[in-house]
């Protein structure tokens, strides 16, 4: 379970990336953020990550506080960022090594995980690859492995389709239902509104920093008291 | 050519100097922040002034010595080499030699920076696809080689000219001439080097490795640069003492006057070209003359764009090819479990050797540098059959001085390798994902001391081998290794939390994290303040103290089976020398074990804070 307590940020004086935002994403669901480019959703992320800090307000991650309790709270989540840049040359095992150490991944577990997800995410021929050489789409991967090395039970993706091929896409977005079915709390932001209104159990509409809408898609609709696609819907709600 | 040279220069450049000078001139809106930033800023500025004045000052005051003497000099004419020679030529002769030196800067420092500018960026990557020409990409690499390898070289020509003119009171315009031949010097050296640079990689093309061929490429410079050191090391060993300073003015212009007329003649022909603008020989045709090298260089520089801007970017799109190896993903050896300090070391250690210009600036210089400066004296003193003497004296040297070399020379070596001063800088944008994960910020910066520590370690071993032939006292080489590491944690956790104060993570090029990164220069700087700083303290806790000490109980008698002394004795192995000599060093160390021990665990207490917030506050 993840919650968003009254949480702002800003870059510039007088201008927030995130303004008092609250969000509460239960378990056993899967929760899409959307919003237009620079609406907040990345910056909300690495807040609830703890890559950056927030100005004010607070994030819960299963009962542990971000601010306060960084690591209990970093433990209980896997997380792929919208940009895979690794610096670091590593062959792709030995990064999926050192995240697991960093997880405390027993050697057995770890073992059994990267030997499935690799399989799922058709990664397993390429693991003995420097990650320098990889791919966009093959660090996309990569980062997804890693994010579940320790089995999180709150799922942390930004933008995590782009780059994937479909069949990639497709074990994805079944890995993310199953992870919902088995009472995880899956949370991802997307520009793709056709997976959001296809996945998700409940949804954000973040825009200039501010919670447009929250609530399942049914709801959106309702409101707005219509039969339109979720695109027309978002539309609607972004232009004001 | 056109405008877009300009322009690729001006995005280089506006790239470098943000992410070098980020933490300087950013703006932040938060007062509180705003307080320590100036601080730091301050802190900065001063370390940055402090880096020209030491860099500038060793060549400022041998410039001094010899053009003050020169300028009082009778000015008749001179013997080199069997033949006379006017006093003016002489001059000439003589500022030809500080530009050779300084051009051998120039084009060792770009030579070296070799696997950065054939490293590929994404920029880089972008810049290939849009519709510039090689040559417009090629000559705009050049100027931001020349722009950002000579600035070293640049402050000692400007240096070199203005004591000149200053004892030779030259007329006002020509300090304007000194910067434009600076400029032109250096730009010279550049365009010798770049191409061959290119040609040796080339050679090892068949490799189909740019790590391996830009490897090789320099350790077949490396003669040069030990050449080179051997050099410096004469001309520093003349300069002390200044009743040499004729006979040395008139063996560098004695070396010039013998450059001239080598292979080399081509080069020197130019840069005596220069020293003759320089020193005032071309009278009122100066301007002339001055046009005429601008337009020389100029010309060279187009000759050289035109021939090799398309090897260049042969080379720089080349991929590397790997080896195949077989790989097991269902091996158990594949997955091991590691304390996370451990795993993070491994990291870094494979980061600093698969990264070639991680590899350059750090292990490849503890490593360098002991072999320069070991071969530098063995050439030099083999040459004056004094080897043999300097061995029997350093024999015979009092044991004090074996740890005074082995722990000053591993400490330098290490704030020169820039490992600690790096560390964070090194993580690049990556640093984002160690955010991520829940790693306490004091595991990491464990991880991150040890990798440095290994480093020392080797340092230490590198030079207590070569010492241990000298004095074969292992008691001394386990010593002496003890207070190193110890005094080299203190300096690593200093050039950490440097790097951690303003750590240079949006790099796009490996090469600006470590070489470019300003933090490493500070680090050194700090290195050579705490050098003299350790040189005393041990100074004082291994001689001074003890002997004050030990003079006021000189009365007390010796007694072998005192438990103190036993226990002392068994404790530091140091059995040998005579009884006082022994007692004073023993109890010497004892103290510089324990105040060091006590130092390290002050600055780990002090530091343990600021390591921890700190680390959650840097956002990439």
């Amino acid at each position: 379970m993840i919650e968003i307590i009254d949480t702002s940020k800003s870059y510039e004086k007088g201008k927030k990336a995130v303004d008092r935002l609250n969000l509460k994403i239960g378990n056993s669901m899967i929760f899409g953020f959307l919003g237009p480019n620079g609406a907040g959703k990345t910056t909300t992320i690495k807040m609830i990550t703890g890559i950056i800090s927030a100005d004010e307000g607070d994030i819960i991650v299963d009962g542990y506080s971000i601010k306060k309790e960084p690591l209990n709270a970093k433990m209980n989540f896997g997380y792929v960022p919208d940009n895979s840049d690794i610096v670091w040359r590593l062959k792709g095992l030995e990064y999926l090594n050192f995240i697991a150490d960093i997880y405390r991944v027993s050697k057995e577990k770890r073992k059994e995980r990267i030997e499935k997800y690799s399989e799922l995410f058709d990664l397993k021929d390429n693991l003995n690859q420097y990650i320098t050489t990889y791919s966009r789409g093959m660090k996309q991967k990569l980062m997804l492995i890693a994010s579940l090395l320790n089995d999180p039970q709150n799922w942390i993706l930004d933008e995590p389709i782009v780059g994937l091929d479909p069949i990639i896409a497709h074990a994805l977005k079944t890995e993310m239902q199953q992870r919902a079915k088995d009472g995880g709390c899956v949370f991802f932001s997307t520009h793709i509104l056709e997976i959001a209104e296809q996945l998700c159990d409940k949804i954000a509409i973040i825009n200039k920093g501010c919670l447009l809408f929250e609530g399942t898609i049914e709801e959106v609709k309702e409101a707005k008291n219509q039969e339109n696609s979720l695109e027309q819907l978002f539309l609607e709600l972004v232009d004001g | 050519m056109d405008k877009t040279i300009f322009k690729l220069i001006g995005f280089n450049l506006k790239q470098l100097l943000h992410v070098q000078f980020e933490g300087l001139f950013s703006n932040k809106n938060n007062k509180t922040k705003n307080s320590k930033k100036v601080i730091s800023r301050i802190l900065m500025i001063c370390l940055l002034i402090y880096a020209f004045l030491v860099i500038g000052g060793s060549w400022g005051v041998l410039c001094n010595s010899i053009f003050k003497y020169l300028s009082l000099n009778d000015k008749a004419d001179i013997q080199i080499d069997g033949q006379s020679v006017r006093f003016d030529e002489y001059i000439v002769l003589i500022i030809s030699f500080f530009f050779i030196m300084i051009f051998l800067i120039s084009f060792l420092f770009t030579f070296l920076s070799i696997s950065s500018y054939l490293s590929l960026s994404g920029t880089e990557e972008y810049f290939l696809t849009l519709p510039i020409k090689s040559t417009t990409f090629f000559a705009s690499k050049v100027i931001y080689l020349t722009l950002v390898n000579t600035i070293y070289s640049m402050l000692l020509s400007i240096i070199t000219l203005s004591v000149y003119g200053f004892h030779f009171k030259v007329s006002f315009d020509y300090y304007i001439i000194y910067l434009i031949i600076s400029v032109c010097l250096n730009l010279f050296a550049v365009m010798i080097s770049i191409p061959i640079s290119l040609l040796l990689i080339r050679l090892f093309k068949f490799l189909k490795n740019k790590d391996t061929m830009a490897y090789l490429s320099i350790f077949i410079i490396l003669p040069l640069v030990i050449g080179y050191n051997i050099f410096q090391q004469n001309i520093m060993q003349n300069i002390s003492d200044p009743s040499m300073l004729n006979n040395f003015a008139v063996s560098i212009a004695s070396i010039t006057y013998s450059l001239s007329k080598s292979i080399l003649s081509p080069i020197i022909f130019f840069i005596v070209f220069l020293a003759r603008l320089a020193s005032g020989s071309f009278g009122l045709f100066r301007y002339l003359y001055l046009i005429f090298s601008i337009l020389l260089v100029t010309f060279i520089f187009y000759i050289i764009v035109v021939l090799f801007s398309r090897m260049y970017v042969s080379i720089l799109t080349m991929t590397n090819r790997s080896r195949k190896t077989s790989f097991n993903l269902k091996r158990n050896s594949n997955y091991k479990q590691k304390p996370i300090y451990l795993t993070i070391f491994k990291k870094e250690n494979l980061s600093i050797f698969r990264e070639p210009s991680f590899f350059l600036n750090g292990p490849f210089v503890i490593l360098l540098l002991p072999l320069i400066i070991g071969l530098s004296i063995f050439v030099q003193l083999n040459t004056s059959k004094g080897l043999d003497n300097v061995l029997s004296s350093l024999k015979q040297m009092p044991e004090i001085y074996y740890i005074y070399i082995s722990v000053l020379a591993s400490f330098i070596l290490s704030s020169f390798a820039s490992i600690s001063s790096t560390s964070i800088s090194r993580e690049g944008k990556s640093f984002s994902i160690i955010k991520s994960l829940p790693i306490n910020p004091l595991q990491y910066f464990k991880g991150k001391i040890s990798h440095a520590l290994f480093f020392s370690f080797i340092c230490i071993l590198v030079i207590n081998i070569p010492l241990y032939f000298i004095f074969p006292k292992i008691e001394l080489l386990l010593f002496s290794a003890l207070v190193s590491l110890l005094f080299s944690f203190i300096f690593h956790l200093i050039s950490i939390s440097i790097d951690l104060l303003n750590p240079k993570l949006s790099w796009e090029n490996p090469v600006q994290a470590v070489k470019q990164n300003m933090n490493a220069v500070y680090s050194i700087l700090i290195g050579l303040l705490f050098s003299v700083l350790f040189f005393f303290q041990m100074k004082i806790f291994l001689a001074d103290i003890p002997t004050k000490i030990f003079a006021k109980f000189t009365k007390m008698p010796y007694d072998s089976n005192n438990i103190f002394y036993t226990l002392m004795r068994r404790t530091l192995f140091l059995a040998n020398g005579t009884i006082r000599t022994d007692y004073i060093f023993c109890a010497g160390l004892f103290i510089l074990l324990v105040i060091a021990s006590l130092e390290l665990v002050v600055i780990i207490l002090a530091l343990k804070n600021y390591f921890k917030s700190r680390f959650y506050k840097i956002e990439s």
